[in-house]
Protein backbone atom coordinates (compact mmCIF):
# COMPACT_ATOMS: atom_id res chain seq x y z
CA UNK A 1 0.00 0.00 0.00
CA UNK A 2 1.74 3.17 -1.16
CA UNK A 3 -0.65 5.77 0.17
CA UNK A 4 0.48 7.26 3.47
CA UNK A 5 -1.96 9.65 5.04
CA UNK A 6 -0.82 12.15 7.61
CA UNK A 7 -2.70 12.23 10.87
CA UNK A 8 -3.90 15.78 11.14
CA UNK A 9 -6.01 16.04 14.27
CA UNK A 10 -6.57 14.59 17.74
CA UNK A 11 -9.65 12.88 16.33
CA UNK A 12 -7.55 11.00 13.82
CA UNK A 13 -4.95 10.09 16.42
CA UNK A 14 -7.65 8.75 18.74
CA UNK A 15 -9.23 6.82 15.87
CA UNK A 16 -5.81 5.39 15.05
CA UNK A 17 -4.97 4.10 18.54
CA UNK A 18 -7.37 1.09 18.68
CA UNK A 19 -5.91 -0.19 15.44
CA UNK A 20 -2.42 0.12 16.91
CA UNK A 21 -3.34 -1.79 20.06
CA UNK A 22 -5.82 -4.21 18.48
CA UNK A 23 -8.57 -3.33 20.95
CA UNK A 24 -10.40 -0.35 22.40
CA UNK A 25 -8.65 0.96 25.53
CA UNK A 26 -10.74 1.57 28.66
CA UNK A 27 -9.57 3.22 31.88
CA UNK A 28 -6.12 3.27 30.37
CA UNK A 29 -3.13 5.45 29.66
CA UNK A 30 -1.85 5.15 26.10
CA UNK A 31 1.52 6.62 25.18
CA UNK A 32 2.19 7.15 21.48
CA UNK A 33 5.84 7.90 20.63
CA UNK A 34 6.76 10.19 17.79
CA UNK A 35 10.21 9.41 16.41
CA UNK A 36 12.68 6.86 17.69
CA UNK A 37 10.85 3.71 16.64
CA UNK A 38 9.69 2.79 20.11
CA UNK A 39 6.43 1.11 20.98
CA UNK A 40 3.04 2.49 21.80
CA UNK A 41 2.39 1.54 25.43
CA UNK A 42 -0.89 0.96 27.26
CA UNK A 43 -1.41 0.51 30.96
CA UNK A 44 -4.41 0.52 33.25
CA UNK A 45 -4.82 3.82 35.07
CA UNK A 46 -3.45 3.50 38.61
CA UNK A 47 -5.93 3.37 41.50
CA UNK A 48 -3.60 3.15 44.49
CA UNK A 49 -0.27 4.76 45.45
CA UNK A 50 1.49 1.45 44.83
CA UNK A 51 -0.08 1.10 41.39
CA UNK A 52 0.87 4.69 40.64
CA UNK A 53 4.48 3.93 41.54
CA UNK A 54 4.47 0.93 39.19
CA UNK A 55 2.68 2.89 36.48
CA UNK A 56 5.23 5.70 36.50
CA UNK A 57 8.15 3.30 36.83
CA UNK A 58 7.17 1.11 33.91
CA UNK A 59 6.30 3.89 31.49
CA UNK A 60 9.28 6.07 32.34
CA UNK A 61 11.51 3.00 32.01
CA UNK A 62 10.01 2.36 28.58
CA UNK A 63 10.59 5.84 27.19
CA UNK A 64 13.62 7.02 29.14
CA UNK A 65 15.74 3.87 29.02
CA UNK A 66 14.53 1.09 26.77
CA UNK A 67 13.00 2.95 23.84
CA UNK A 68 14.02 6.62 23.94
CA UNK A 69 11.98 8.77 21.64
CA UNK A 70 11.86 12.38 20.61
CA UNK A 71 8.30 12.99 21.66
CA UNK A 72 5.42 11.22 23.36
CA UNK A 73 1.71 11.91 23.05
CA UNK A 74 -0.22 10.97 26.20
CA UNK A 75 -3.85 9.89 25.98
CA UNK A 76 -5.84 8.94 29.09
CA UNK A 77 -9.12 7.06 28.61
CA UNK A 78 -11.80 7.08 31.29
CA UNK A 79 -14.88 8.67 32.76
CA UNK A 80 -13.14 9.98 35.88
CA UNK A 81 -11.67 13.35 34.93
CA UNK A 82 -9.68 13.71 38.14
CA UNK A 83 -8.11 10.26 37.79
CA UNK A 84 -7.23 10.84 34.15
CA UNK A 85 -5.78 14.32 34.59
CA UNK A 86 -3.81 13.27 37.65
CA UNK A 87 -2.30 10.33 35.76
CA UNK A 88 -1.50 12.52 32.74
CA UNK A 89 0.15 15.17 34.89
CA UNK A 90 2.16 12.70 36.96
CA UNK A 91 3.43 10.82 33.91
CA UNK A 92 4.20 14.00 32.00
CA UNK A 93 6.21 15.34 34.92
CA UNK A 94 8.00 12.01 35.35
CA UNK A 95 9.13 12.04 31.73
CA UNK A 96 10.03 15.72 31.53
CA UNK A 97 11.73 16.09 34.90
CA UNK A 98 13.85 12.95 34.79
CA UNK A 99 17.60 13.28 35.11
CA UNK A 100 17.84 11.09 32.00
CA UNK A 101 17.41 12.55 28.52
CA UNK A 102 13.70 12.46 27.97
CA UNK A 103 11.14 13.17 25.28
CA UNK A 104 9.04 16.22 24.77
CA UNK A 105 5.53 15.54 25.95
CA UNK A 106 2.38 16.58 24.14
CA UNK A 107 -0.37 16.78 23.19
CA UNK A 108 -1.86 15.51 26.44
CA UNK A 109 -5.41 14.30 25.88
CA UNK A 110 -8.24 13.03 28.07
CA UNK A 111 -10.74 10.89 26.17
CA UNK A 112 -14.15 10.13 27.64
CA UNK A 113 -16.31 8.18 25.23
CA UNK A 114 -16.40 10.16 22.03
CA UNK A 115 -15.27 13.40 23.68
CA UNK A 116 -11.67 14.55 23.99
CA UNK A 117 -9.97 17.42 25.78
CA UNK A 118 -6.41 18.65 25.46
CA UNK A 119 -5.63 19.27 29.12
CA UNK A 120 -2.79 21.65 28.26
CA UNK A 121 -4.59 24.18 26.12
CA UNK A 122 -8.23 23.37 26.86
CA UNK A 123 -9.16 22.63 23.27
CA UNK A 124 -11.79 19.93 22.90
CA UNK A 125 -13.73 18.03 20.31
CA UNK A 126 -15.80 14.99 19.43
CA UNK A 127 -14.67 11.91 17.57
CA UNK A 128 -16.28 11.80 14.18
CA UNK A 129 -17.43 8.77 12.25
CA UNK A 130 -15.43 9.85 9.23
CA UNK A 131 -12.08 9.57 11.03
CA UNK A 132 -12.95 6.12 12.35
CA UNK A 133 -14.15 4.96 8.94
CA UNK A 134 -10.96 6.15 7.24
CA UNK A 135 -8.75 4.11 9.53
CA UNK A 136 -11.07 1.11 9.48
CA UNK A 137 -10.81 1.14 5.71
CA UNK A 138 -7.05 1.60 5.55
CA UNK A 139 -6.32 -1.12 8.07
CA UNK A 140 -8.79 -3.46 6.36
CA UNK A 141 -6.72 -3.04 3.21
CA UNK A 142 -3.72 -4.23 5.23
CA UNK A 143 -5.65 -7.34 6.27
CA UNK A 144 -6.29 -6.11 9.80
CA UNK A 145 -9.52 -6.88 11.57
CA UNK A 146 -11.37 -3.87 12.93
CA UNK A 147 -10.92 -3.73 16.72
CA UNK A 148 -14.37 -4.04 18.27
CA UNK A 149 -13.80 -5.24 21.81
CA UNK A 150 -11.88 -4.34 24.91
CA UNK A 151 -8.66 -5.93 26.16
CA UNK A 152 -10.69 -8.49 28.13
CA UNK A 153 -12.15 -9.71 24.87
CA UNK A 154 -8.70 -10.82 23.69
CA UNK A 155 -8.68 -13.66 26.23
CA UNK A 156 -12.30 -14.56 25.67
CA UNK A 157 -11.61 -14.86 21.96
CA UNK A 158 -9.07 -17.62 22.62
CA UNK A 159 -11.70 -20.08 23.77
CA UNK A 160 -13.55 -22.09 21.14
CA UNK A 161 -14.99 -25.58 20.97
CA UNK A 162 -12.30 -28.25 21.48
CA UNK A 163 -14.64 -31.23 21.09
CA UNK A 164 -14.16 -31.97 17.37
CA UNK A 165 -10.35 -31.93 17.56
CA UNK A 166 -10.43 -33.77 20.89
CA UNK A 167 -12.21 -36.65 19.18
CA UNK A 168 -9.38 -36.93 16.65
CA UNK A 169 -6.51 -36.43 19.06
CA UNK A 170 -6.08 -39.93 20.60
CA UNK A 171 -5.47 -41.54 17.23
CA UNK A 172 -3.08 -38.78 16.18
CA UNK A 173 -1.11 -39.03 19.41
CA UNK A 174 -0.94 -42.79 19.18
CA UNK A 175 0.43 -42.53 15.68
CA UNK A 176 3.12 -40.04 16.68
CA UNK A 177 3.93 -42.05 19.78
CA UNK A 178 4.80 -45.03 17.62
CA UNK A 179 7.16 -43.14 15.33
CA UNK A 180 10.91 -43.60 15.26
CA UNK A 181 13.28 -40.66 14.79
CA UNK A 182 13.12 -40.79 11.00
CA UNK A 183 9.34 -40.86 11.01
CA UNK A 184 9.22 -37.96 13.46
CA UNK A 185 11.48 -35.99 11.14
CA UNK A 186 9.13 -36.72 8.25
CA UNK A 187 6.15 -35.67 10.37
CA UNK A 188 7.88 -32.40 11.21
CA UNK A 189 8.52 -31.83 7.51
CA UNK A 190 4.79 -32.25 6.96
CA UNK A 191 4.10 -29.77 9.75
CA UNK A 192 6.30 -27.17 8.09
CA UNK A 193 4.65 -27.69 4.75
CA UNK A 194 1.20 -27.43 6.35
CA UNK A 195 2.10 -24.10 7.90
CA UNK A 196 3.47 -22.91 4.58
CA UNK A 197 0.24 -23.92 2.87
CA UNK A 198 -1.79 -21.95 5.40
CA UNK A 199 0.29 -18.87 4.74
CA UNK A 200 -0.82 -19.10 1.13
CA UNK A 201 -4.48 -20.07 1.43
CA UNK A 202 -5.40 -19.05 5.02
CA UNK A 203 -7.83 -21.98 5.16
CA UNK A 204 -8.47 -23.41 8.60
CA UNK A 205 -7.17 -26.92 9.21
CA UNK A 206 -9.61 -29.81 9.13
CA UNK A 207 -10.07 -31.50 12.49
CA UNK A 208 -7.80 -34.51 11.71
CA UNK A 209 -5.09 -32.14 10.47
CA UNK A 210 -5.40 -29.98 13.56
CA UNK A 211 -5.06 -33.06 15.76
CA UNK A 212 -2.03 -34.16 13.76
CA UNK A 213 -0.34 -30.79 14.31
CA UNK A 214 -1.15 -30.81 18.01
CA UNK A 215 0.15 -34.38 18.41
CA UNK A 216 3.65 -33.45 17.24
CA UNK A 217 4.04 -29.77 18.08
CA UNK A 218 5.40 -30.35 21.59
CA UNK A 219 8.54 -31.93 20.11
CA UNK A 220 11.40 -29.39 20.26
CA UNK A 221 12.24 -29.91 16.59
CA UNK A 222 8.60 -29.37 15.67
CA UNK A 223 8.52 -26.15 17.66
CA UNK A 224 11.75 -25.18 15.93
CA UNK A 225 10.18 -25.73 12.52
CA UNK A 226 7.28 -23.47 13.50
CA UNK A 227 9.43 -20.82 15.18
CA UNK A 228 11.94 -20.43 12.36
CA UNK A 229 9.16 -19.75 9.88
CA UNK A 230 7.96 -16.65 11.71
CA UNK A 231 9.15 -13.31 10.33
CA UNK A 232 7.79 -9.89 11.10
CA UNK A 233 6.35 -9.82 7.60
CA UNK A 234 4.48 -13.10 8.02
CA UNK A 235 3.80 -12.90 11.75
CA UNK A 236 0.16 -11.89 11.34
CA UNK A 237 -0.55 -15.00 9.28
CA UNK A 238 1.28 -17.23 11.73
CA UNK A 239 -0.74 -15.72 14.57
CA UNK A 240 -3.94 -16.54 12.67
CA UNK A 241 -2.78 -20.16 12.32
CA UNK A 242 -1.97 -20.59 16.02
CA UNK A 243 -4.96 -18.56 17.20
CA UNK A 244 -7.24 -21.00 15.41
CA UNK A 245 -5.49 -23.96 17.01
CA UNK A 246 -5.54 -22.45 20.50
CA UNK A 247 -9.29 -22.02 20.16
CA UNK A 248 -9.78 -25.63 19.05
CA UNK A 249 -7.14 -27.46 21.10
CA UNK A 250 -8.04 -29.61 24.12
CA UNK A 251 -6.41 -28.39 27.33
CA UNK A 252 -3.69 -31.07 27.38
CA UNK A 253 -2.17 -29.90 24.08
CA UNK A 254 -2.91 -26.19 24.25
CA UNK A 255 0.27 -24.79 25.78
CA UNK A 256 2.58 -24.94 22.78
CA UNK A 257 0.07 -23.42 20.33
CA UNK A 258 -0.48 -20.66 22.90
CA UNK A 259 3.26 -20.05 23.19
CA UNK A 260 3.60 -19.93 19.40
CA UNK A 261 0.65 -17.54 19.28
CA UNK A 262 2.47 -15.33 21.79
CA UNK A 263 5.62 -15.41 19.66
CA UNK A 264 3.84 -14.60 16.41
CA UNK A 265 1.62 -11.92 17.97
CA UNK A 266 4.59 -10.16 19.51
CA UNK A 267 6.59 -10.45 16.29
CA UNK A 268 3.61 -8.72 14.68
CA UNK A 269 3.98 -5.96 17.25
CA UNK A 270 0.93 -6.78 19.37
CA UNK A 271 2.05 -7.11 22.96
CA UNK A 272 -1.43 -7.33 24.49
CA UNK A 273 -2.31 -10.26 22.25
CA UNK A 274 0.94 -11.95 23.25
CA UNK A 275 0.13 -11.51 26.94
CA UNK A 276 -3.36 -12.88 26.40
CA UNK A 277 -1.86 -15.97 24.77
CA UNK A 278 0.67 -16.48 27.55
CA UNK A 279 -2.08 -16.22 30.12
CA UNK A 280 -3.57 -19.39 28.60
CA UNK A 281 -0.55 -21.42 29.75
CA UNK A 282 -1.06 -22.56 33.34
CA UNK A 283 2.49 -23.76 34.03
CA UNK A 284 6.03 -23.51 32.76
CA UNK A 285 6.70 -23.85 29.06
CA UNK A 286 10.08 -23.45 27.29
CA UNK A 287 8.94 -20.95 24.68
CA UNK A 288 6.23 -19.42 26.87
CA UNK A 289 8.70 -18.61 29.61
CA UNK A 290 11.09 -17.02 27.12
CA UNK A 291 8.32 -14.92 25.63
CA UNK A 292 7.22 -13.74 29.07
CA UNK A 293 10.75 -12.54 29.76
CA UNK A 294 10.97 -10.90 26.32
CA UNK A 295 7.71 -9.05 26.92
CA UNK A 296 8.72 -8.00 30.40
CA UNK A 297 12.03 -6.73 29.07
CA UNK A 298 10.31 -4.93 26.16
CA UNK A 299 12.63 -6.59 23.64
CA UNK A 300 11.95 -5.09 20.24
CA UNK A 301 10.37 -7.59 17.79
CA UNK A 302 13.06 -6.82 15.24
CA UNK A 303 15.63 -8.13 17.72
CA UNK A 304 13.55 -11.26 18.26
CA UNK A 305 13.45 -11.71 14.51
CA UNK A 306 17.21 -11.46 14.28
CA UNK A 307 17.56 -14.04 17.03
CA UNK A 308 15.15 -16.39 15.29
CA UNK A 309 17.07 -16.22 12.05
CA UNK A 310 20.62 -15.43 13.12
CA UNK A 311 23.41 -17.94 13.60
CA UNK A 312 25.23 -15.70 16.04
CA UNK A 313 22.76 -13.69 18.05
CA UNK A 314 24.93 -13.34 21.11
CA UNK A 315 25.93 -9.84 20.10
CA UNK A 316 22.35 -8.67 19.78
CA UNK A 317 21.97 -7.80 23.41
CA UNK A 318 25.13 -5.72 23.22
CA UNK A 319 23.77 -3.96 20.15
CA UNK A 320 20.50 -3.32 21.93
CA UNK A 321 22.35 -1.99 24.94
CA UNK A 322 24.32 0.36 22.72
CA UNK A 323 21.14 1.58 21.07
CA UNK A 324 19.53 2.16 24.43
CA UNK A 325 22.54 4.16 25.53
CA UNK A 326 22.11 6.53 22.58
CA UNK A 327 19.17 8.46 23.88
CA UNK A 328 18.02 11.42 21.83
CA UNK A 329 19.16 14.79 23.00
CA UNK A 330 17.22 16.00 25.96
CA UNK A 331 14.77 18.76 25.29
CA UNK A 332 14.58 21.57 27.75
CA UNK A 333 11.94 20.82 30.38
CA UNK A 334 8.82 22.68 29.42
CA UNK A 335 6.64 23.25 32.42
CA UNK A 336 3.28 24.87 32.43
CA UNK A 337 2.59 27.55 34.93
CA UNK A 338 0.31 25.16 36.83
CA UNK A 339 2.77 22.30 37.00
CA UNK A 340 1.48 20.47 33.93
CA UNK A 341 3.65 18.14 31.96
CA UNK A 342 4.51 20.39 29.04
CA UNK A 343 4.18 23.92 27.86
CA UNK A 344 2.37 24.37 24.58
CA UNK A 345 3.18 28.03 24.66
CA UNK A 346 6.86 27.22 24.36
CA UNK A 347 6.42 24.41 21.86
CA UNK A 348 4.28 25.58 18.97
CA UNK A 349 3.57 22.00 17.89
CA UNK A 350 2.46 20.69 21.23
CA UNK A 351 -1.22 21.37 20.95
CA UNK A 352 -1.50 21.31 17.22
CA UNK A 353 -1.33 17.76 15.93
CA UNK A 354 -0.88 17.58 12.23
CA UNK A 355 1.13 20.67 11.86
CA UNK B 1 -0.45 -14.63 34.89
CA UNK B 2 3.13 -13.57 34.98
CA UNK B 3 5.82 -16.19 34.88
CA UNK B 4 8.89 -16.74 36.92
CA UNK B 5 12.08 -15.85 35.13
CA UNK B 6 14.74 -18.39 34.30
CA UNK B 7 12.37 -21.33 33.88
CA UNK B 8 14.35 -22.57 30.90
CA UNK B 9 14.99 -26.28 30.64
CA UNK B 10 17.00 -28.60 28.43
CA UNK B 11 14.13 -29.18 26.01
CA UNK B 12 14.69 -25.84 24.32
CA UNK B 13 14.57 -25.98 20.57
CA UNK B 14 17.51 -24.54 18.66
CA UNK B 15 15.56 -21.35 18.03
CA UNK B 16 14.55 -21.07 21.66
CA UNK B 17 18.19 -21.43 22.67
CA UNK B 18 19.00 -18.44 20.47
CA UNK B 19 16.16 -16.48 21.99
CA UNK B 20 17.45 -17.33 25.45
CA UNK B 21 20.86 -15.95 24.55
CA UNK B 22 19.28 -12.78 23.22
CA UNK B 23 17.27 -12.22 26.36
CA UNK B 24 19.96 -13.18 28.85
CA UNK B 25 23.28 -13.72 27.07
CA UNK B 26 25.26 -13.89 30.27
CA UNK B 27 22.80 -16.06 32.10
CA UNK B 28 21.81 -13.21 34.37
CA UNK B 29 18.15 -12.47 34.87
CA UNK B 30 17.21 -9.59 32.60
CA UNK B 31 15.89 -6.39 34.10
CA UNK B 32 12.13 -6.27 34.07
CA UNK B 33 10.15 -3.61 32.28
CA UNK B 34 7.34 -4.07 34.76
CA UNK B 35 7.80 -3.42 38.41
CA UNK B 36 5.20 -5.83 39.70
CA UNK B 37 2.52 -8.31 38.90
CA UNK B 38 -0.62 -6.22 39.18
CA UNK B 39 -0.17 -3.88 36.26
CA UNK B 40 0.82 -5.10 32.82
CA UNK B 41 2.15 -2.84 30.12
CA UNK B 42 0.92 -3.67 26.64
CA UNK B 43 3.43 -2.68 24.00
CA UNK B 44 2.48 -2.27 20.37
CA UNK B 45 5.29 -1.95 17.86
CA UNK B 46 4.02 -0.33 14.70
CA UNK B 47 4.84 -1.69 11.30
CA UNK B 48 6.72 0.55 8.91
CA UNK B 49 3.58 1.77 7.19
CA UNK B 50 1.91 2.85 10.39
CA UNK B 51 5.15 4.30 11.71
CA UNK B 52 5.45 6.45 8.62
CA UNK B 53 2.13 8.06 9.46
CA UNK B 54 3.26 9.01 12.92
CA UNK B 55 6.59 10.33 11.78
CA UNK B 56 4.64 12.76 9.64
CA UNK B 57 2.15 13.58 12.35
CA UNK B 58 3.93 16.65 13.63
CA UNK B 59 6.26 17.30 10.71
Amino acid sequence: MNHVRTISSPEELIAFIPHTLGFNPESSMVCVPIGGGGPTARMDLPRTPEEKRQFLGVLSDTYLRRHPTERVVLVAYGEDAEQCVEALTALGNELVNSRLPGPRVGPVLWVNGDEWVDVLDGSRGTLDAESRAQFDFEFALMGRVKPTGSRANLAADLHGNPAPVSAELPAAREQVGGMDAAAIATEIEWLGMRIDTFLLDRKSLADPEAARVLAVIDHPDARNAAETRVTRETALLHSEFWHDLVRRAPAEVRDTPAALLALSSYMDGRGAHAWAALDQIPGSHPLGDLMAVALDAAVHPRDLERALHSAAPGALMQQAALRDAKAPGRRAPEQTGHGGPAAPGVDPDASAPGR
Amino acid sequence: MRREQGAVDTSLSRTEARLARLIAPTGDAPPRATAGAELTVDLAFLDEHAKARLERLFA
